[in-house]
């Protein structure tokens, strides 16, 4: 019996140091979002210059809806990219939208003034369109595709790559781009 | 006290006062529901099935907190949505599925017993049984061998195969 019991114990260990590598490699910073394949919910806002904005306005072209702040420094890095991917396409095809997270009109207008504006912004009182996307903190953006369905949902600043690799495949067609953020989450 | 000491007192109250009033809000509040048609009651008792619903939902940027518990902006409006929709009719399941839907089952504090997550529950009452089972397994050897301690004893600095032999000359 006893000989039996030495061999157990390490057997049984197998499966629980499995888990504790699993918790080990994974990336606490990154959220499954429920939303990949389902349909982006719905929002209608004003926008920073005090037009009207709808997501249903942009069905047809490729979206790219980035929640941002002005309070939010890893949002300064982020904003080169996104003012690349707003020249990068034609804006029949791809349309970049930023939301205002939980930010002054204001101060959100003065980081635009500063670091440059070439898309659309909206605002999001009571942050209700962060909170129908699942949103933990800025900056998180979503790839939407044409048809209005989320494709995929990248939390941190956004890099180049990433823009260019998901916008290009959903532009290619319908698809769930491969990859998972590759950057954590900066809060 | 007289009184100009009471106006000096009252004044100092007033400066202590007027920089909590004027803290502005970041947002304009949201349009609540109209709670001014129900009762004090009626609106005690929304409060507290919303405060039921906030504690079983985790913030979203301070993982160890509930929604009832966090300060954050976040939570603070996640509370006026679960107050929103009670006051639309909605109830406590139709609230937190919609909370699921947004953020995943991460969002609910107490694991949902489904899939992988029965893990949770089921491992502790296994580990339970078994660890009970060795025990007494355990309690009985010693007590059955409670007449050859010493030489177990003896044997104890001896390794595997030392031992059974040892076992196997004292049986002979």
């Amino acid at each position: 019996m006893r000989g039996r019991a030495r061999w157990l114990l390490p057997l049984a260990a197998i499966p629980a140091l499995g888990i504790l590598l699993f918790g080990l490699v994974r990336n606490p910073d990154f959220f499954p979002t429920p939303f990949i394949g389902q349909p982006a919910p719905a929002w209608h806002l004003e926008t920073l210059e005090g037009d009207s904005l709808s997501l249903d306005e942009l069905q047809g072209k490729v979206v790219l809806l980035n929640f941002w702040a002005s309070w939010c420094i890893p949002c300064r890095a982020e904003h080169s990219v996104l003012m690349r991917a707003a020249s990068a396409w034609p804006e029949e095809d791809v349309q970049v939208v930023g939301v205002v997270y939980d930010d002054r009109p204001a101060n959100a207008q003065r980081f635009l003034d500063q670091l440059g504006n070439d898309w659309r912004h909206v605002l999001d009182p009571g942050i209700r369109t962060a909170i129908d996307y699942g949103v933990h903190g800025v900056p998180e953006s979503f790839f939407i595709d044409r048809d209005g369905t989320v494709r995929m949902k990248y939390i941190g600043p956004l890099t180049w790559n990433a823009v260019k690799t998901n916008v290009d495949s959903l532009l290619a067609g319908p698809g769930i781009p491969a990859g998972e953020p590759d950057t954590p989450a900066e809060e | 006290m007289n009184r100009s000491r009471q106006l000096g007192l009252a004044a100092v109250l007033l400066a202590v006062a007027a920089p909590v009033g004027a803290q502005e809000r970041l947002f304009e509040a949201q349009p609540q529901e109209d709670t001014s048609l129900l009762t004090d009651t009626a609106a005690a008792v929304l409060d507290g099935r919303a405060a039921e619903i906030a504690a079983q939902l985790r913030c979203p940027v301070c993982s160890g907190q509930s929604v009832l518990e966090s300060n954050s902006s976040i939570a603070q409006e996640m509370q006026a949505v679960i107050r929103e929709r009670l006051g639309q009719g909605e109830n406590e399941e139709q609230i937190l599925s919609y909370f699921v839907a947004s953020y995943g089952d991460w969002i609910i504090l107490k694991p949902r017993p489904i899939g992988l997550n029965l893990l949770v529950y089921i491992l502790p009452a296994i580990g339970l049984v078994f660890g009970t089972g060795w025990l007494i397994m355990l309690f009985k050897k010693w007590s059955s061998g409670a007449a050859t301690a010493e030489s177990q004893e003896a044997s104890s600095d001896l390794d595997d195969e030392d031992e059974r032999w040892l076992r196997d000359a004292m049986r002979r």
